[in-house]
């Protein structure tokens, strides 16, 4: 059996990099330096594989094909697309894919899962969705990863119960695999956040602050249901028009099944953003 | 009236550098080849969408308000608007956040739901 060792909920803010890159200015540091810490704990749990879990910003999945859940299976994904180069100044890139973790998460004939019915990708060009949590947590790009994308961006969307179902079958899978790999789980999506909306880019202050400590304490209470039960969709639309996206982070919450050793909404010089860390070595 | 065939233009035209430019240079071109090409559409890939007048003279005339007030995703407007005025015009990216905010804040949050 594998064994999960280590559980990230990060943000994935693709403006972060050309900011950082200009300087680490006094509203960037803190996010410097939660992303520097994760990073070294990340080191510290030595995973083979990182499967995460983001969702694709409508560069591969849209409205002419949106699948609620979708597991990469592939020996390989490149990033990212051409417009988020020319737009974000993200670099091209490529990380190696783990083939034999997705077909376990998958299945071979039918879906392994009673939960969740899963797409699967074997060609996917990954968005910053996974490459800006990537570039600050494992800018060697060394290990293998497994995207699995979730539909957060166009209504319909699976509700919080599926996003939680999904990290309890992360993690009863990874333990019954049969394998022997050390595995991070990283989710990675938004507290309160506006884009495109009246409400986006308020120079560091959240389009709903009452909304980011709701949500940290959620998941600080280490309780799924309290997190489900806080996740109504109009409560997430109301909080910004991608802050739906915040469902990825019950993944995280539900995946590790307790407390986080860390929970923080980190301001920074655009929307707070989202930490939050589980040391799982040695808890099986 | 579709919100699917709007953002399709959108992410086609912020899509790609070459119809980003092809767009800028002949915004009106654009949209009548990109209408017209729906009608000739060659399976099992569609080129091209169904856009009523309204939608194309919004499309056709960045007017970024009306695009919004008709449903478009946000943030795949957001990316068009900034790919032609940013990217493409040159626009300092703090006067186009201002002027974007002016066009959508009178509408609030309509429903992008397509």
């Amino acid at each position: 059996m594998s064994e999960l060792v280590a559980v990230l909920g990060v943000p994935h803010n693709p403006l972060l990099k050309r900011a950082m890159e200009a300087g680490i200015d006094e509203d960037l540091r803190a996010t410097h330096e939660n992303f520097q810490d994760f990073r070294g704990r990340l080191e510290d749990a030595r995973p083979d594989v990182l499967i995460m879990v983001g969702s694709d910003h409508f560069r591969k999945f849209f409205y002419d094909n949106s699948p609620a859940f979708m597991i990469g299976k592939a020996s390989r994904f490149q990033g990212t697309h051409p417009n988020e180069i020319r737009t974000f100044g993200l670099d091209p890139m490529e990380v190696p894919g783990d083939v034999e973790m997705a077909t376990s998460l998958l299945g071979t004939e039918y879906l392994n899962s009673d939960s969740i019915d899963f797409g699967f990708s074997n060609e996917w060009l990954i968005d910053h969705g996974w490459t800006v949590p990537l570039w600050f947590l494992r800018p060697q790009y060394d290990i293998p990863i497994v995207p699995i994308h979730s539909n957060t961006n166009m209504p319909p969307l699976p509700g919080p119960r599926r996003f939680a179902a999904l990290g309890q079958y992360l993690r009863e899978t990874i333990a019954t695999d049969g394998a022997d790999k050390r595995v991070a789980i990283i989710a990675t999506g938004h507290l309160a956040t506006d884009i495109g909306g009246p409400r986006q880019f308020l120079g560091g202050d959240s389009p709903d602050p009452e909304f980011d400590a709701d949500a940290v304490a959620w998941m600080a209470s280490g309780d799924i249901d309290v997190a489900i039960e806080g996740c109504q969709f109009d409560r997430l639309a109301s909080a910004g028009n991608v802050t739906l996206q915040f469902l990825n982070l019950l993944v995280g919450l539900a995946a590790a099944n307790r407390a986080p050793d860390f929970a923080e909404g980190t301001a920074s010089r655009f929307a707070p953003g989202p930490f939050f860390y589980w040391d799982m070595k040695d808890q099986s | 009236m579709s919100r699917f065939d709007i953002n399709k233009f959108m992410m086609f035209v912020d899509g790609t550098t070459e119809a980003l430019n092809e767009f800028c240079n002949d915004r009106e071109g654009f949209v009548a080849g990109w209408v017209g090409a729906a009608e000739e559409s060659v399976r099992p890939v569609p080129y091209g969408g169904s856009l009523s007048s309204d939608e194309q003279a919004a499309l056709a005339g960045l007017d970024v308000g009306k695009l919004y007030e008709m449903g478009a995703h946000p943030y795949i407007l957001l990316h068009f608007a900034r790919a032609v005025e940013v990217d493409f015009n040159g626009v300092a990216f703090p006067d186009f956040d201002r002027a974007y905010k002016e066009a959508v804040t009178p509408h609030g949050y309509p429903n992008f739901a397509t």
